[in-house]
């Protein structure tokens, strides 16, 4: 309870009452408020609801028992309208509390755009006092600022209720920011009286959002810039290279170091496609939908060979695959070209094999994809850190962060083993955890 | 032997194809760093190359623009693209271009492509 306005408040509603009291009864009662602290307490001591003493009623001369009990109801009177002044005003202050605090701005406006009636919150919004914005005169072009929009939008909402829209507003100031609105129009019996709505400042989050597509626009510009220039170069060195490789007179001792050059220039080509490719993972919307697993693995096959013409790959799978179906999108053939390109790679055979099979998950929304190659295995320190690599991790070569953003993307997993148990010499076993597609 | 025009604007990787291309049997009798060189350098050309290896991005006019003003003047002008743009390749086909290489591509594969 605050004393300072709740008690003034209760005091002038006892004292008024009481006048009414006197007027009906024609008691000349008195209510004296000035109590002198060491006067015992009388019978006609008046309460506030917390039990201090709010005063004391009297009348003049010698009081006869009638009139004492008369003073005693008008006594019960006066304290029962204090306790529910009291229960008035905490009420009125818990709604007052709420309705100045909400996260949104509340507003009702005339007919012609005049503010009636606002909160805390939303005279905030502008820097303004809520009394300065209730003043006559104060309408919605001072604070909304592109009158054409203002019309148009006021029109609008008298069709319509318009929900979310993004308006431009200025504070007291002087600065603009983006207010997001929500206004409908206000009739009784189809009596147009104005607008309610309710709004909130977003500038902070515009402007994050701006930075954020700007600074993704830049990130874009400066990989297809850098890509764009670094192929050039590669151009013109594989170019060259590859003629001095063709050199007859050239020894095996030259030969050698010119084919790993040319090697390197490929593997920086191929190094940037998946620095684009990863930008567009990261930066394409996820939509998914059924994909044949048959499909996906003879594409990723057939890109996997064409970037290493010296070798041979088989990649066989069995009815499993063929029946299966999995919920991704159009990048799945990448996940599956980044590991098929890591196991030749890796191969030191030039027929690479890869076997491909599909069992039940976990649960039933699942399906485990088993990728099993015959290569040199990877060791279990290693597998750990191919399962964490994401962006800022350490090592060299993208592909398998590519696999492990997709499999996020498709919300699934990846473990590795060794492609028979404890013979990390037989080859890995690449354990991809897909949602299934299908209804089987 | 077959004539090619060179629209790049990196000198260093014209310099490379003059040096190379020369070894190899093809005779550049042009080569212009933007695609408005390269567009006025074809229109005074008395002798018209059999290909011309076009770039995408050069400054002043890139190679789609270039490429469809030159198909204007010789509808039946040889236009490869050789480009570092991976994004170019439709436009450059739609441009009436021949094909479209993405660089980097092997010197074999190039001049293949040339002299099919």
């Amino acid at each position: 309870m605050k004393d300072d306005i709740n008690s003034e408040e209760i005091k002038t509603s006892t004292f008024n009452l009481l006048d009414q009291i006197k007027n009906i009864t024609n008691i000349k009662i008195d209510l004296n408020i000035d109590i002198d602290k060491h006067k015992p307490e009388s019978e006609y001591m008046l309460y506030y609801p917390d039990g201090k003493i709010f005063g004391e009623l009297s009348v003049p001369g010698e009081l006869a028992p009638k009139i004492k009990n008369k003073i005693k109801i008008i006594k019960n009177i006066l304290e029962n309208n204090m306790l529910t002044q009291y229960r008035y005003i905490k009420t009125n202050d818990k709604f007052n509390h709420f309705f100045n605090n909400t996260i949104e701005g509340i507003f009702r406006i005339d007919p012609k755009g005049n503010y009636v009636f606002l909160n805390d919150t939303y005279a905030d919004i502008y820097g303004y006092t809520k009394e300065e914005m209730l003043e006559p005169g104060f309408d919605v072009y001072k604070t909304w600022i592109i009158e054409e929009e203002i019309k148009l939008l006021l029109d609008e909402a008298k069709k319509k209720p318009i929900e979310g829209i993004i308006i431009n507003f200025k504070k007291e100031d002087g600065l603009y920011g983006k207010l997001e609105l929500h206004i409908q129009a206000r009739f009784e019996s189809e009596r147009f009286l104005g607008y309610d709505g309710f709004a909130k400042d977003i500038t902070e989050r515009h402007q994050s959002i701006k930075s954020e597509i700007e600074a993704r626009r830049r990130a874009e510009f400066l990989v297809d810039l850098m890509s764009h220039d670094i192929n050039n170069l590669n151009q013109g060195l594989l170019m060259l290279l590859e003629h001095l490789r063709g050199e007859e007179e050239l020894t095996q001792n030259h030969r050698v170091p010119i084919t790993l050059a040319i090697e390197q220039v490929n593997y920086a080509t191929e190094l940037i496609k998946n620095v684009k490719k990863l930008q567009t993972v990261l930066e394409e919307p996820i939509e998914l939908a059924q994909i044949k697993l048959r499909n996906v693995i003879n594409l990723a096959a057939e890109a996997a060979k064409g970037a290493f013409p010296k070798k041979k790959l088989e990649v066989s799978f069995d009815e499993s695959v063929k029946n299966t179906e999995v919920l991704a999108d159009d990048f799945l053939k990448d996940l599956f070209f980044n590991l098929f390109h890591n196991s030749m790679k890796h191969s030191e055979r030039d027929d690479v094999r890869i076997d491909i099979d599909v069992s039940p998950a976990d649960i039933p929304e699942n399906v485990e994809i088993h990728v099993c190659d015959y290569g040199p295995g990877i060791p279990d320190e290693e597998k750990k850190r191919i399962l964490q690599r994401r962006l800022g991790a350490k090592g060299s070569g993208i592909g398998l962060t590519i696999v492990n953003y997709l499999l996020d993307r498709y919300n699934g997993n990846i473990r590795i083993q060794d492609r028979l148990e404890n013979k990390p010499s037989s080859g890995s076993r690449f354990i991809i955890v897909l949602p299934r597609g299908d209804s089987n | 032997m077959i004539s090619v025009m060179f629209v790049d604007d990196d000198k260093n990787l014209q310099q490379i194809y003059e040096t190379l291309f020369m070894m190899h049997g093809i005779k550049i009798i042009a080569q212009a760093y933007d695609g408005l060189q390269a567009v006025d350098l074809y229109q005074k050309m008395n002798e018209k190359p059999d290909v011309i290896i076009m770039d995408q991005r050069m400054p002043r006019m890139d190679g789609v623009t270039a490429t469809k003003k030159i198909k204007e003047l010789a509808p039946d002008t040889k236009i490869i693209f050789l480009s570092a743009d991976d994004k170019a390749e439709e436009k450059a086909l739609e441009s009436g271009a021949q094909r479209f290489l993405l660089k980097p591509i092997s010197i074999e594969e190039l001049l293949k492509a040339i002299k099919k």
